[in-house]
């Protein structure tokens, strides 16, 4: 599936590993992503 | 693209499994962009202006004609190259991170080869994907071998099987070895390969003639190092040898009397060994001073310190570990400091110390007399380092137990200057008195001697403290019931064995069942059950739970701590090896309060929690640093 949308927050990022969980603002919705990447730089 | 997942505690989520990175699609979230992307000169004013000027060419201008910038106010010629430059680099490592993800890099080498490869990063790698292995430490080859196949790079080419012999003896290097057989190269390289043996011998001929590995004949065999590793040992060796043969300044006149006079004050009868040792560092500008455990080696230490301090001289204490240090604080009531912190080398990473990297530059010191304690534990690269901070005519003192383990870092130095019979060294055998009543102490020093343990009833038990124990089992499961059972009070009839006090597990290795992890966990579950809903956080494979015993497996020099017994005092620094128990775990402000034994309170984050690690198992090497 996919969604596109801006970064509105980044709630929590691991400095080590960059597991990181942010709010994606899509058009339609708020939605909570999670991934293991730099990537929110 | 990802799927939508039901998380049990917050819901549903989107995990991403790839993703691609599309600019603003509005002038709003351009400008947010630009204000919040840490581009240099660029803050949400000026991101306002510029949207403002160039509204949809904004992202033509920023990459191609920065100079048009000028036209707003504020922005200089320089600051507009800048921030087109800052905004450049943001775009490609982005780029690259994303790039390098399927060859198993994660985004922290990310940026360190873009620093060096520029932003033809990506088309370099293309070309030549092995290059990876020479610019991170810990690649995996064989992820990379298999991607750079599919992109139709020859199997036999120079570049693949160049690469799989330094891949071969950077997994030495990493185990701790500084160099590799010969033989023992032409055949891991033959099974990672799959090329002919005759392929991989010109290889390494071709790598020896770009000066990339060096090979050593010694007696019958050849061994084979990757070249840093080679000058960091011929470093070692010279400095050593040069510092050694140096003019014996620091000598102490009227030194017997001296001796006297302090042994006298101290109420001290030094043994004939531990006189051998101190007159040794009299004698010579370096000596190493090994014995195992109760032979004495702190006295030794104390007496040196006293006796060059009698002379105005300035003593320096040092030790490879933040934990060995601080023992060597206590016992001495001298300040020591570890070798990273004294050689000011501290926040250098490790890849940067093993090439040897002209950036890490160590602080020469300021001293008469260096001794550096638990030596055994110095890897090739920090002597390397220290030997360089030391000015000739200095005197060195390694003291150390050369029974055990080499350091975890590449190279077994202590054991390796007492092969070289090049260095002064006094070995001292003589168990003292109150040492010599210990079971442990004594059968440490059985097993070097490949004798047989004493064992309780077989000696006369007046004389003898009942403190060894041999269990003999083999079934894992049973080891394991056994471990439980002796941590979960079978120890109490022979005294104060609370856990958390006075009982510490060991384990040889990390893996298996009765490795360091599941020991770890299976007694974390006997001794600190979860009772009373106390509050738990879970990290990795980890449940931390309040009560839990820990241990830092990291220096962390800034992290702020504050003891409030026995009275009130703050600093900064907590070190790999010392230990302390979870106090409390705070939601809210999503941290954790851990209490070291030495009553530091420190406050540690949710994301720093890979500081710590469970302390009711800990492995043999961890073990080492640590007094129990």
């Amino acid at each position: 599936m996919e969604i596109t949308g801006e970064i509105k927050e980044i709630i929590y990022r691991n400095e080590i590993n960059s597991y990181t969980i942010a709010v994606l603002e899509t058009r339609e919705e708020e939605t909570t992503t999670v991934r293991v990447s730099s990537f929110y730089k | 693209m990802g799927n939508f997942v039901e998380h049990p505690e917050y819901g549903t989520q989107f995990k991403i499994e790839t993703f691609e990175k599309t600019l603003p699609e509005t002038l709003e979230g351009l400008e947010r962009y630009l204000a919040n992307s840490n581009l240099k000169g660029i803050g949400p004013a000026t991101a306002k202006k510029i949207i403002k000027q160039f509204g949809g060419d904004t992202i033509h201008i920023l990459r191609f004609e920065p100079e048009k910038l000028t036209c707003i106010k504020g922005i200089t010629k320089e600051k507009a190259i800048e921030a087109s430059e800052s905004f450049n680099a943001n775009w490609e490592i982005f780029r690259i991170v994303d790039y390098l993800q399927k060859y198993g890099i994660g985004p922290q080498n990310a940026e360190r080869i873009y620093k060096k490869l520029g932003p033809d990063t990506i088309d370099l790698i293309e070309q030549n994907p092995y290059m990876l292995i020479d610019l991170v430490t810990k690649a995996d080859f064989r992820q990379i071998d298999q991607i750079a196949l599919k992109l139709g790079l020859d199997q036999e080419s120079d570049k693949r099987v160049q690469s799989g012999i330094k891949y071969a003896l950077r997994i030495a290097n990493n185990n701790g070895n500084c160099c590799v057989l010969y033989e023992n190269l032409l055949e891991f390289c033959h099974e990672l390969l799959g090329v002919s043996l005759e392929l991989i011998e010109e290889s390494i001929i071709n790598l020896k003639a770009l000066k990339e590995v060096v090979i050593e004949d010694r007696e019958t065999q050849e061994w084979v190092y990757l070249s840093n590793y080679d000058q960091a040992e011929k470093n070692v060796a010279e400095n050593l040898i040069a510092l050694d043969n140096y003019k014996n300044v620091k000598e102490i006149s009227g030194f017997d009397r001296k001796l006297k006079k302090i042994e006298k004050s101290s109420e001290l009868e030094l043994s004939d060994k531990q006189l051998e040792a101190i007159k040794a560092v009299q004698n010579h500008n370096v000596c190493v001073i090994t014995g195992g455990p109760g032979t004495g080696k702190t006295t030794i230490i104390k007496t040196i310190i006293e006796l060059y301090k009698q002379q105005e001289k300035k003593v320096v204490l040092c030790a490879p570990t933040g934990r060995a240090a601080k023992r060597m604080t206590e016992t001495t009531g001298e300040e020591a400091k570890t070798l990273h912190r004294l050689l000011e080398i501290g926040k250098a990473e490790n890849d940067q110390m093993q090439t040897m990297d002209p950036n890490v530059e160590v602080v020469p010191l300021d001293a008469d007399v260096v001794i550096v304690d638990e030596m055994s534990m110095v890897d090739l690269f920090i002597m390397n380092y220290l030997l360089q901070a030391i000015y000739k005519g200095t005197k060195l003192v390694l003291v150390g137990d050369s029974n055990q383990l080499p350091s975890v870092g590449p190279g077994n130095v202590l054991k390796d200057i007492i092969n070289s019979e090049k260095i002064t060294v006094v070995t001292l055998n003589k168990i003292f008195r109150q040492a010599a009543k210990s079971k442990i102490i004594l059968n440490s020093h059985k097993v070097n001697e490949g004798e047989n343990f004493l064992i309780q009833k077989s000696e006369n038990k007046d004389e003898l403290i009942d403190d060894f124990f041999f269990i003999s089992e083999k079934s894992q499961d049973k080891i394991l019931e056994t471990v439980i059972s002796l941590c979960s009070g079978r120890l109490k009839k022979y005294g104060n064995y609370d856990f958390a006090e006075n009982i510490q597990v060991i384990s040889p290795t990390k893996k298996g069942m009765l490795g360091v992890k599941e020991l770890n966990k299976s007694l974390q579950e006997i001794i600190n059950q979860q009772i009373g809903n106390k509050k738990e956080r879970k990290f990795g494979d980890s449940i931390f739970r309040e009560g839990d015993r820990i241990m830092q497996i990291k220096n962390n020099y800034d992290i702020y701590w504050e003891k409030h017994e026995p009275r009130l005092e703050v600093g900064k620094g907590v070190f790999n090896g010392e230990y302390g128990a979870i106090e409390n775990i705070d939601e809210t402000e999503k941290r954790i309060k851990i209490k070291f034994d030495d009553s530091k309170i420190v406050w540690y984050g949710f994301d720093e929690l890979e500081q710590i690690e469970h302390s009711y198992c800990i492995t043999v090497h961890k073990s080492q640093r640590k007094r129990i």
